[in-house]
């Protein structure tokens, strides 16, 4: 038995022909997290599972993740470890150095 | 349950076979069916490899009757299966819509070649190589003769 | 070094092939993601937190300068323009859409690259010496041993589907550079003085959950046999590992349960049974994979430059810590450290992929090798062009002259990257390679390994490390436990546990103490490991409990 992701929560999957984290806006998956549907009841997140599998079946996603959040500055935040990471990827500097100008570019 | 034998033929379903599971000890099954026409083994998974090591067991324990494979297994295993010693599979109607015969004959044809043998009606690359070199030795022996 | 014939070309196309079919079956749903999982990990496409992740093959360490150009323009072109060279000598890349993956492969076939296998439950990359073909202490080359089960274990029919992972490493030394008693299997090449030749067989080494230090379970098999025997291995451990339950699924766990004695019953007993005749190999394989390892034309150089450049004390500490004598005089093989001082350990740009190529190319005879360390070596570098080499390996921030030292530091890529961490490691190598950055304090510490791993799987070795850390979560916090006195070496041992663990900002400072700890206790000639070894946990378990207070010089 799964533990109940407690409200309020986001969905989040990876797009099965490129691999980015997206999330479930309600009517599109959308790479903004700000764009995000929030579930506020536990109906909601089994909702939230339903439209997972429907959209695994139709192999768009693969691999979704309910992620309890919390508000912290008005921005969505995880109230869990490694979503928290999943939804600000790397915390280091990587790649190639940055022309002089020009900011880097993350996903 | 559609079956398919390793020439690329759907087989008609007879009655059902003695079956045995993927972690039998040969011992066991060469008392029970070292003679048998035909053995099922389970595949409870597709990716429970146990089947594999047991078809190549029992070939190396000298049974002769056929061997099919039962489970929800892929038509990429389907090369494999036959290199370790199996002669059919057994799969579900359910999988036979979703991966039709087609993916399994190409699945099948797709990987030719190979570093082992294993009972497999092709040889290995190691044995190639064998052959090879023995050939150029044979034309290099021709030519030095006299 | 190994180069593929019609057989291995034709074979990488025909798998390539396969795995194109296999996407746009998955992409099309014909193969569901249980099915295609398997499949796809075989094929070294992860997915991570963030993206799929690429792990290409590097067989035993090995490449080519023309290698190296191609993972460098894989890097820029299907990537974000970097790398991470791995502890099991592959490189793998962080960013790849699983659609591009064809493409890829189709690209690195042209330089005889692939990545089967790389990932999933079969056998993996088999890794080696990296000083191998170079090193004085050397008894046989391991390599021509490890490209034949490599082209033994490739797609083998019967396992591909094995309980779990399976990891092999091979020796030639009188030191193991390969860690091989914390591999699956490893091998020993050994001289006998009857026999010749042959390979002492250890098994049931690993780390992670349930650390293990492999047992030797065949004293002395030969060329030959060598595959009939590991084939009688796998067999065993492909019908009787444990499959329910992941964390007891390796061979480490068979070996322990079945019984040491049991467990070499087992396979003497398949081994006598099997038919081997497939796998034997004769003479002529033999020779024909040993051709390809023989050394370049290394040419006598003299010393001159070498000497002269001695003055300059940066060059000196270069050709200290970061080069060992080649077996022909006058050459060094050259470590190219990965580790600059706050950088991430193992990562290269595309950049510096590519310049590495054309020094490899100039210096090296186009050779080049990965270490499990994370850092490159460069072979057969004259050392009379060590003076050249350094400098431009310096214009590209690839002259750190720190291997060994306290600052090359083994990571994983931790929770920065992996759906399987608890914790960052990246960040915590970075700052510790900050408070040691300055070389004489490092040289003062002398010979010390850290090994960072960002969960319990411990990629990283930690448990092996001189000073291990395991990054945990502990009430949705990163957390750090702290080990001391592993050994990677043939005297293997596993890290003793300091304390409870520690919170990320308290890991450099807790360090630092550890180590003025050893500064103080240590007797002459002494590293890190023969302190511990010496005083045992206690010394510095008081360290450790000293949290903010500094110690006094007189305790």
């Amino acid at each position: 038995m799964k533990n109940k992701i407690p409200a309020p929560a986001i969905l989040s999957a990876h797009d099965l022909r490129e691999g980015y984290v997206a999330y479930w806006t309600g009517k599109i998956w959308s790479r903004d997290i700000n764009q995000a549907k929030i579930a506020h009841a536990d109906d909601e997140i089994v909702e939230m599972e339903t439209v997972a599998a429907s959209f695994i079946a139709q192999n768009i996603i693969v691999d979704f993740a309910i992620i309890p959040i919390a508000h912290i500055a008005y921005k969505i935040t995880s109230k869990t470890l490694r979503e928290s990471f999943l939804i600000s990827g790397p915390t280091i500097e990587y790649g190639e150095p940055s022309i002089e100008g020009v900011e880097n570019v993350s996903i | 349950m559609p079956i398919i034998d390793k020439e690329g033929n759907f087989l008609a379903v007879v009655g059902n076979i003695e079956t045995i599971s993927n972690s039998a000890a040969i011992s066991d099954v060469m008392a029970q069916f070292a003679n048998a026409e035909i053995l099922g083994i389970i595949f409870p998974v597709h990716h429970d490899g146990r089947g594999y090591s047991l078809a190549k067991k029992l070939r190396c324990a000298g049974f002769n009757g056929k061997l099919r494979a039962i489970g929800p297994l892929i038509p990429d295993q389907f090369s494999d299966l036959i290199a370790c010693g199996f002669d059919e599979i057994e799969i579900s109607d359910e999988q036979s819509l979703r991966q039709p015969l087609a993916q399994w004959l190409a699945a099948k044809e797709i990987s030719q070649h190979s570093f082992q043998n294993n009972n497999s009606s092709k040889i290995s690359i190691f044995q190639s190589r064998r052959q090879k070199i023995a050939a150029n030795r044979q034309l290099t022996s021709v030519r030095e003769l006299p | 070094m190994y180069r593929y014939d019609e057989f291995d070309a034709a074979f990488v196309a025909s798998r390539n092939a396969q795995f194109a079919n296999q996407v746009a079956r998955r992409l099309d749903g014909s193969l569901s993601e249980d099915e295609f999982r398997p499949i796809r990990l075989r094929n070294g496409v992860y997915l991570q937190l963030h993206a799929y992740m690429l792990r290409i093959a590097i067989p035993y360490g090995t490449l080519s300068a023309k290698q190296m150009r191609v993972l460098a323009q894989i890097g820029a072109k299907f990537d974000k323009g970097y790398g991470h060279f791995t502890t099991r000598q592959n490189i793998q890349f962080n960013w790849i859409k699983l659609i591009d993956v064809p493409q890829i492969l189709a690209e690195l076939a042209e330089v005889s690259m692939h990545c089967i296998q790389t990932s999933g439950n079969c056998i993996r990359n088999v890794t080696a010496d990296h000083f191998a073909g170079i090193a004085k202490d050397e008894i046989a080359d391991p390599r021509p041993i490890a490209e034949l089960i490599r082209q033994w274990s490739t797609e083998h029919p019967e396992f591909l589907y094995l309980p779990r992972k399976f990891k092999i490493a091979v020796t030639g030394a009188s030191a193991d550079r390969a860690v091989i008693r914390a591999h699956d299997i490893g091998i020993q090449i050994i001289d006998d003085v009857k026999r010749g030749i042959g390979f002492r067989i250890y098994a049931g080494g690993g780390l992670g959950r349930t650390p293990v230090i492999g047992k030797i379970i065949k004293e002395f098999v030969t060329h030959e046999k060598l595959l009939g025997y590991l084939e009688a291995v796998l067999r065993v451990y492909n019908s009787e590992g444990r499959r329910d339950n992941k964390y007891k699924a390796r061979i480490k766990i068979l070996v322990n349960e079945t019984g040491l004695e049991e467990f070499i019953k087992q396979v003497e007993a398949e081994y006598a049974i099997s038919d081997t005749s497939s796998v034997d190999v004769d003479a002529d394989e033999i020779a024909r994979i040993n051709a390809y390892f023989a050394l370049p034309k290394l040419l006598g150089r003299s010393e001159t430059k070498y000497d002269a450049a001695l003055n300059d004390s940066a060059f000196a500490d270069f050709a200290k810590y970061n080069t060992i004598l080649h077996k022909i005089d006058g050459y060094v093989a050259t470590t190219i450290s990965l580790k600059p001082i706050g950088g991430i350990p193992g990562d290269a740009t595309s950049t510096q992929m590519l310049a590495i190529a054309d020094l490899a190319d100039k210096y090296s005879s186009g050779e080049i090798r990965i270490t499990h360390h994370q850092n490159i070596v460069f072979p057969h570098v004259p050392k009379d062009d060590l003076p050249d080499l350094w400098a431009a390996l310096g214009a590209l921030g690839l002259a750190t002259a720190n291997i060994g030292l306290i600052s090359d530091i083994i990571a994983c890529p931790g929770l920065d990257y992996c759906a399987l961490a608890t914790a960052r490691s990246i960040p915590i190598a970075q700052e510790i390679s900050k408070r040691f950055a300055d070389l004489e304090k490092q040289a003062e510490i002398g010979n010390i390994s850290i090994n960072i791993s960002g969960c319990i799987n411990a990629c990283a070795h930690h448990h092996i490390g001189n000073i291990g850390i395991l990054g945990l979560e502990k009430s949705g916090r990163e957390n750090y436990q702290i080990t001391i006195g592993g050994d990677a070496t043939l005297d293997m041992a596993l890290g003793e546990r300091l304390g409870p663990g520690i919170d990320a900002e308290d890991v450099p400072d807790t360090i630092e103490r550890i180590i003025n700890r050893y500064l103080h206790l240590r007797e002459e000639g002494e590293e890190f490991i023969d302190t511990y070894r010496r005083l045992g946990i206690e010394h510095f378990r008081v360290a450790f409990a000293n949290q903010g207070q500094i110690l006094s010089e007189d305790l």
